[in-house]
């Protein structure tokens, strides 16, 4: 295939009619669900934006997601749920466990309507149940789902002060903790968490934090003991192994990465970590068709943002500059419903906005903001760096920069944009450091990429 | 869901919370970011049952069971159900009375592949352990830690597989056979592999607000009086069982307490040594169950006996006691029994469950602790001393806890002495040799449906 033939691929029409029956999701949503009049101004944007031939075509989808018999066993949990729920109307436990279903149900399929879906059945169960310790913990699980990190650890606190031993609100503390950016806080509640039950939940958990901390064999190695604690086909087993996918490529380990996300979809095809590791491995391999169908059959069933950024990326590194609009467009539509739902995303977006380019970066930067006042962490530093240097203030992003990457995180991007930083000032030592920890996953960014082997000649890092 | 199936152990909480956790919550972020299961089953870890007893071919031996993997179905392809290797599996034995495990035996397993190529069981009939057509195997040591010092007793030790079907595994007993291993000079059998879950139980009714099918007229919500129904049959459980010489075991006195633990592996940072973290203990067949509160499962089930004393009120003032007579009104259960411990409430039970009975399986100068005490110098055990196979310990858990016992004999009257679930036998038969615990059910002709055969069990 010549580099034309290759072009002519991803920006054909059918990857432009994928993407706009994401969008048609998205609409569908809206539609659906919420009904909200500022929704459907929402809508109507979305149906402007993709006038492709094939839109009309593509018919609402009656099933969100791959029917994998562990979704499949899930979709008839919610059913079940709801139908308790209609028979006994006074069972506030019913209630509850239909709030934690949505919770589910959401994640699973990436759509945030069942965030106030969520919080109406949790709601309706406080009513009936006294503030018990599983209520609470039921609320902080939705607070992080909406990454209303503050709220979750408010909430996972008052549950443990009800009830001590509570796994799920100790997990929802951790959780809460870690994304509040106290580590230290973190390493010791996770610690407590490995010895009140050493499986999944803990495990998973421990490997994160240690990534975080820079010690990626520590993170592989807990990671492996934690796919091992699921069960043989479970969603636990795929949701394991799609993040041990995410620390081999992290470590370089292109072949081994690849294995553990097929692995993962064998289980749960609609896995979207896993599908966006296999589409960074098809980019990597310069295998952009490949890439660009993996992340649309992704986008179909679940529009996340994460996801429709990185087809924005891909087609970035193409050169696509129809695509690349198509894709921003959706992330930007899938962002505000995930905003109208009660779901705080700031951070993601900052750097979403900022990979686009100096053009986006005011917004970018805004966004950054509102995610850096929100908490520190690893994450809204980095998007506050990203943003500043993108927006041409080198010199203010490297205060942010050196923050991000102080405790090393074993997280490419995050190094890469320090790196980018750090060499923009001249300080070529910490732009070294920075970048020989980032060109072993040569897989985080396809359109970065060309900087990144371009800052690495400059520098004399081995890539 | 899968309920899981420690018997009684949700007693109070249908009765008084009512609602189960879901079995994988998952804690969801709204972004691709970062998310991850909270509460998880680990079935390859999840001790079932324990079974201690003198063995009843050789009564100088005692055999050890433990059983994993709850409701293990027997069409299990493609991957079957393996031991985890990442888990350790070990008895441990208390010959002195102090709480503290002085003998462990530890099973480490690992799987290897014939040809990885393949994502099958087995590529054709499998006719001998060897055999190349089987495609999944595991292997196992063993090893004995006495007071501290550790020695290798058993490598490469092989599991039985799966039963899969006539097709792939035309003669299955022989192959079961086969994966007996011999230790020690002929002087300790061990086994590793799938059975028969030997347990049963009407845990359909049970969990059903504490019915009792037989006693179903004198429910507090009464239903049309039933025979019990056995849950657990036609499904498989992976047991490890050891058999050695009771003086092996045994130091002086012949009583011994024995529970057993799966440890998780947790590795160092950066590549450190790894430690392990007990997440499953289980000695006796009630009191994880009735006697430790739903809050407090995660810390029991990773304590040691030693620090037991925590659990004592759940004992004395057992929850499941104050349930029985509001589930069964009319029912009386007695709430103090006195015999001789001095700490009040029902001392019957703490004698029964922390410190075994006098002249039966009460070590010397016990410390009390939970464990399943066996008097290995009496021929036939049965529970509490000891626990053998054919035990029908949900009936006797009852029976026990509304005071139907000799230390209160105003109470082993009708009904409390009747109380029951109606599954009085296993649906399959138990072997009269080692490894004792019944053939596994194959995956091509069981399909266990629980509950909807009713034919077995109904006395």
């Amino acid at each position: 295939m010549t580099v034309n033939e290759q072009l002519r691929s991803v920006t054909s029409s059918t990857s432009i009619g994928r993407l706009a029956r994401a969008g048609h999701q998205l609409h569908l949503r809206v539609l659906s669900v919420t009904g909200s009049i500022a929704l459907c101004l929402l809508c109507a944007g979305l149906l402007a934006l993709t006038p492709s031939p094939s839109a009309s075509a593509a018919t609402p989808t009656t099933t969100f997601i791959a029917a994998s018999k562990a979704t499949a066993a899930s979709a008839q949990q919610l059913a079940a749920a709801e139908q308790k729920t209609r028979d006994t109307p006074t069972n506030g436990a019913a209630w509850k466990d239909l709030g934690l279903t949505y919770i589910r149900r959401a994640y699973e399929t990436a759509d945030p309507a069942f965030y106030p879906l969520a919080s109406t059945a949790l709601d309706r169960a406080g009513a009936l149940l006294k503030n018990s310790a599983d209520l609470l913990a039921a609320r902080a699980s939705l607070a992080l789902a909406r990454h209303q990190f503050g709220m979750a650890r408010t909430l996972a606190t008052s549950a443990l002060a009800l009830q001590p031993n509570s796994f799920a609100a100790s997990v929802a503390l951790v959780d809460a903790t870690v994304e509040l950016g106290a580590y230290d806080e973190a390493a010791v509640l996770v610690d407590r968490l490995i010895d009140q039950r050493t499986g999944v939940a803990s495990l998973s958990r421990l490997s994160y934090l240690r990534q975080l901390q820079g010690d990626m064999l520590g993170a592989e190695a807990v990671m492996r003991s934690a796919v091992a604690a699921s069960s043989d086909g479970s969603l636990d087993r795929s949701v394991t192994l799609a993040y041990l996918g995410e620390i081999l490529l992290e470590r370089g380990k292109g072949d081994a990465a690849a294995r553990a996300f097929t692995s993962a979809l064998a289980i749960n095809p609609g896995s979207a970590v896993a599908a966006m590791g296999m589409a960074r491995l098809q980019a990597g391999a310069s295998d952009w068709t490949a890439a660009a169908a993996t992340l649309d059959a992704l986008t179909d069933r679940v529009p996340v943002p994460g996801a429709l950024g990185q087809r924005a990326d891909v087609a970035r590194a193409r050169h696509d500059r129809p695509g690349e609009l198509a894709a921003d467009q959706l992330v930007d539509a899938s962002i505000s419903l995930f905003r109208a739902n009660g779901a705080v995303v700031d951070s993601e977006l900052a750097i979403l906005l900022a990979d686009r380019g100096p053009a986006s970066s005011g917004p970018a930067l805004v966004a950054a903001r509102k995610a850096y006042a929100d908490r520190k962490t690893i994450f809204t530093e980095d998007a506050m760096a990203w943003a500043l240097f993108q927006s041409g203030q080198a010199k203010s992003a490297r205060e942010y920069a050196i923050r991000a990457v102080s405790s090393r995180p074993a997280v490419a991007s995050v190094r890469w944009h320090a790196a980018a930083i750090f060499a923009a000032v001249g300080d070529k030592a910490a732009a070294r450091t920075e970048l020989q920890a980032a060109v072993a996953n040569r897989w985080f960014s396809a359109s970065q990429r060309p900087g990144v082997l371009a800052l690495a000649t400059q520098l004399g890092v081995q890539s | 869901m899968v309920q899981r199936r420690k018997l009684l152990k949700s007693i109070p909480a249908i009765g008084l919370a009512a609602g189960m956790a879901l079995t994988m919550t998952t804690q969801a972020k709204a972004s691709s970011h970062r998310e991850a299961p909270a509460i998880s089953e680990d079935p390859v870890a999840d001790l079932t049952d324990v079974y201690a007893f003198v063995s009843p071919d050789n009564a100088a031996a005692t055999t050890l069971v433990m059983n994993v993997n709850p409701f293990e179905e027997p069409a299990g392809g493609p991957n079957f159900h393996r031991f985890g290797d990442d888990v350790l599996y070990e008895f441990n034995i208390d010959n002195n009375g102090d709480a503290v495990a002085n003998i462990k035996y530890q099973f480490r397993f690992k799987t290897t592949y014939s040809n990885p190529a393949t994502f099958l069981y087995n590529t054709n009939q499998v006719t001998s352990l060897n055999d190349p057509d089987l495609n999944v195997r595991q292997t196992y040591t063993v090893t004995e830690v006495k007071e501290g010092v550790s020695k290798e007793i058993g490598t490469g030790v092989i599991v039985a597989p799966a039963n899969v079907g006539p097709r792939s595994m035309p003669n299955y007993r022989a192959l079961a056979d086969a994966a007996v291993g011999s230790l020690e000079n002929s002087t300790m059998k061990v086994f590793a592999g799938p059975r028969d879950d030997p347990f049963f139980a009407d845990l359909g009714a049970i969990f059903d607000l504490g019915g009792l099918r037989p006693l179903n007229q004198a429910h507090l919500i009464p239903l049309p009086t039933a025979p019990g129904r056995d849950y657990l049959a036609g499904f498989n459980v992976h047991s490890i069982v050891l058999q050695l010489p009771s003086s092996r075991i045994t130091n002086g006195d012949p009583v011994i307490g024995m529970w057993a633990t799966t440890s998780r592996r947790v590795p160092g940072v950066g590549g450190a040594a790894d430690t392990w973290k007990q997440v499953a203990r289980l000695g006796q067949p009630l009191v994880n169950e009735v006697i430790v509160p739903v809050g407090a499962k995660d810390l029991f089930n990773s304590s040691s006996p030693d620090k037991d004393l925590q659990f004592a009120k759940g004992v004395l003032e057992p929850e499941l006691g104050k349930l029985i007579p509001v589930l069964y009104p009319g029912v009386k259960v007695p709430t103090s029994v006195s015999t001789g411990l001095k700490l009040g409430g029902r001392e019957d039970l703490a004698t029964i469950f922390l410190t075994g009975i006098p002249g039966l399986n009460q070590p010397k100068g016990v410390k009390p602790s939970e464990q399943l005490r066996l008097n290995t110098s009496i021929a036939k055990s049965a529970f509490p001393n000891g626990r053998a196979l054919s035990d029908d310990v949900i009936d006797t858990a009852l029976q026990v806890v509304a005071g139907a016992t000799d230390f209160s004999k105003e109470f082993k009257v009708f009904p409390n002495n009747a109380l029951g679930d109606g599954v009085n036998f296993n649906d399959r038969e138990f072997l009269n040799r080692f490894p004792y615990v019944g053939w596994p059910s194959d995956g091509y002709n069981t399909y266990p449906q629980p509950g909807t055969d009713p034919t077995d069990n109904k006395r």
